[in-house]
């Protein structure tokens, strides 16, 4: 799938580390999660990504300061989370509260329905409109 | 239609029109300043791109001469790498170190889209892998030592997302 492994190959961030504004535009088109790996790959990389794209580290650093402030709030002992998983969890858990709500929000609807009950029979009243309207033209037939 | 030529750094001279050449933002400030409208017998030297390079790039822009120009915004643009046309995909089906030397010549010339296709390749490249495959990929030596390496991991965190 792949065709890179049939061509040669070599060290292209390295060989562009001259062409700082390049290298920044590669970095731009990267996941922070990506960004992540890069300094882990060499020596060479890790220099490039820390002392080159500055621009590219910084979006590295808030990355890490938001994954830091999660692996804060989860516990060290329950650390490598599957994020995709726990936002799945959360979905779980929101859908549960939603059914739990739900019948006491049926209860509160029909409440509601009782007041429009109410309401209804209070607006009912046009039969008095009507029999205005006849004794209206009741008169006027006999001019 | 007016023709230009240029020189490559190897000597070879290339006719091209003059709105392709002025895709590149370098060429156009050098034909705007020099005044040039048309071929005039004198070749314009492009010195930092060889012959085999500049023949891809005209090539390229000859393919894109009719564009839309891209907007500006880089910032507010969300980044997708995604969207390589598939003829640009089978344009850069080449080895690392032309793709290389594309981005250079791409670079120097001041071609945007260009620049654009070539970064995302590369990107592309980058992308979802591991530290160990992208080694693999760009053929890069493994130079940290086991405790250096377990202390950057730490420092990244790149592990500990599944």
């Amino acid at each position: 799938m792949n065709p890179n492994h049939s061509y040669q190959k070599f060290d292209l961030i390295n060989a562009l580390s001259n062409y700082g504004p390049v290298l920044e535009k590669v970095f731009s088109f990267l996941h922070p999660k990506d960004l992540r790996v890069v300094p882990c790959v060499s020596h060479t990389w890790r220099d490039i990504c820390y002392n080159v794209t500055l621009k590219a580290n910084r979006r590295r650093l808030k990355a890490l300061r938001s994954l830091k402030r999660v692996k804060r709030k989860v516990g060290t002992e329950n650390w490598p989370i599957d994020i995709k998983y726990k936002k799945k969890r959360r979905n779980e858990s929101q859908n549960e509260r939603n059914q739990q709500v739900q019948p006491l929000r049926r209860k509160f609807s029909e409440i509601q329905n009782v007041g429009h009950k109410n309401q209804q029979q209070t607006q009912f009243t046009p039969t008095k409109k009507k029999a205005r309207w006849k004794l209206a033209r009741v008169p006027f037939k006999q001019w | 239609m007016p023709i230009i030529k240029l020189l490559s750094s190897d000597e070879e001279p290339f006719e091209v029109d003059v709105d392709i050449a002025r895709m590149s933002i370098t060429l156009r400030t050098m034909l705007d300043d020099l005044g040039i409208e048309e071929d005039d017998g004198e070749p314009i030297p492009v010195q930092n791109v060889n012959s085999s390079i500049l023949r891809k790039v005209i090539q390229w822009c000859t393919y894109h001469k009719n564009d839309p120009p891209t907007p500006d915004d880089d910032e507010q643009r969300e980044k997708r790498t995604d969207d390589i046309p598939s003829w640009d995909a089978d344009f850069l089906k080449v080895d690392q170190g032309t793709l290389f030397e594309i981005i250079l010549a791409a670079n120097y010339l001041d071609i945007k889209g260009l620049l654009d296709v070539t970064c995302k390749t590369v990107a592309n490249m980058i992308r979802g892998k591991t530290p160990e495959e992208i080694r693999k990929t760009f053929n890069i030596k493994n130079d940290f030592t086991p405790q250096e390496e377990e202390q950057i991991r730490r420092e990244n965190e790149w592990c500990e997302e599944k």
